[in-house]
């Protein structure tokens, strides 16, 4: 299991880990392959290095995209990351 | 693929987030509340066997673990609660060193009714996470070794821990016997320089150790007081253990001896009574059993004929 924390992920930049997750970082599936996830780290990458930022309300540093693809690769921070991301759209019983 | 939903059931994830939106917007009662909410939730999740069920199905989406699935999900089941602990400690602790005693105060808070749910009994140990606290913020118990400014800082960071955790015993321990220590040394340096005075010109003593017994005599009152206020606390008696305990009232006793302040003087002797009605004459000051009250009374009686 990697070391890094779900809970603390960008937490040091200021950021909400429930909204600054991989999957948002990325704009990635669930289900998404590993090639996919570097493919859009990279594409993420370069429009940091232009200069853009790709999330609204949220400033990321180069290299932020590249870490949130590593983390992805650890299955089990990965499954962690999906429940954070996507488990708010079920609705809640009780 | 169609992607597998998960079940609509409590979900702790979706007030965790609640409650991470709310620290967000500077909402600490309402994030203190759904963080509450959360751990608690997450305390029944963890335990409940459909939980490992739904992570199993979930794993499987991830591209090339579907065989491992079940052990990915037992891994996250296994270190959930370390995770949630090291966040809110950390939290803690970051707030701790920016003086954020509020936040601090509702992360600790946090770890503290965690630890108490049977879940994360093992993961939220306090006197671990205490110690730890001691460890970062260089909390040690070398008074005596310690020079006037570093003592300062040292109980400038033990005050801050204390303000936010008033249970942290070894912090407590470390405070008391640095206040003790300092007035300790306010009270020698009184009784020099009235013996200088009397007897006229001993051997000068270096700059340090004047600079560091005009300091202490400067602190003492604060001391004093700040120390008494540790003292008072309900349940310092059991957090800091009798003997240090003790210790730190004979202390004070003595200071307020020094400074005439009898009525003082006669409260603490109160109170030490109070507290340790079997030592009444058993035991002499400093031999590690208790209170000598029957010495504290007779020296008393004698300060206050002399006033």
């Amino acid at each position: 299991v990697s070391t890094e924390n779900p809970f603390r992920y960008m937490w040091d930049a200021g950021a909400d880990p429930y909204r600054a997750h991989p999957f948002a970082l990325l704009g990635v599936l669930p289900d998404a392959t590993q090639a996919t996830v570097e493919q859009f780290a990279t594409a993420r990458e370069q429009l940091l290095q232009a200069g853009e930022q790709p999330l609204a309300g949220l400033t990321l540093q180069r290299g932020d995209c590249l870490r949130a693809a590593q983390a992805l690769q650890d299955p089990v921070l990965r499954l962690a990351f999906d429940l954070m991301a996507h488990w708010h759209d079920a609705a809640l019983d009780t | 693929m169609a992607r597998p939903e998960f079940p609509a059931v409590m979900n702790p994830f979706t007030l965790h987030r609640e409650a991470f939106a709310s620290l967000g917007s500077r909402d600490t009662a309402r994030a203190e509340a759904g963080f509450n909410a959360a751990m608690q939730a997450f305390a029944r999740w963890l335990e409940d066997p459909a939980s490992l069920r739904v992570l199993e199905v979930r794993a499987r989406m991830i591209p090339g673990q579907a065989a491992r699935a079940r052990g990915l999900a037992e891994s996250l089941i296994d270190v959930l609660p370390e995770w949630l602990r090291d966040f809110h400690f950390e939290a803690f602790y970051q707030a701790l060193t920016t003086y954020d005693v509020p936040v601090a105060r509702m992360h600790w808070g946090l770890l503290d009714s965690a630890s108490r749910l049977d879940r994360f009994r093992l993961a939220f140990d306090l006197a671990t996470m205490r110690q730890q606290v001691c460890h970062r913020q260089q909390l040690t118990s070398d008074i005596e070794a310690t020079s006037a400014r570093p003592r300062r800082d040292l109980l400038r960071r033990g005050e801050r821990v204390l303000r936010v955790d008033p249970a942290n015993a070894p912090v407590l321990t470390i405070i008391a016997q640095a206040y003790g220590a300092l007035l300790n040394e306010a009270f020698d340096a009184a009784s020099r320089w009235q013996r200088r005075r009397n007897i006229g010109g001993q051997a000068p003593r270096s700059p340090a150790a004047a600079r560091r017994s005009r300091s202490a005599v400067l602190q003492a009152p604060g001391a004093a007081r700040r120390l008494r206020r540790h003292l008072l606390r309900p349940g310092a008696a059991d957090t800091l253990g009798r003997d240090v305990f003790l210790d730190a009232h004979e202390k004070l006793f003595r200071y307020y001896l020094s400074t005439s302040q009898i009525d003082d003087a006669r409260r603490i002797l109160r109170r030490v009574r109070r507290l340790s009605p079997a030592d009444d004459g058993t035991d002499g000051p400093g031999s590690g059993g208790g209170a000598d009250v029957r010495q504290w009374r007779r020296i008393l009686r004698r300060a206050a004929r002399r006033r």
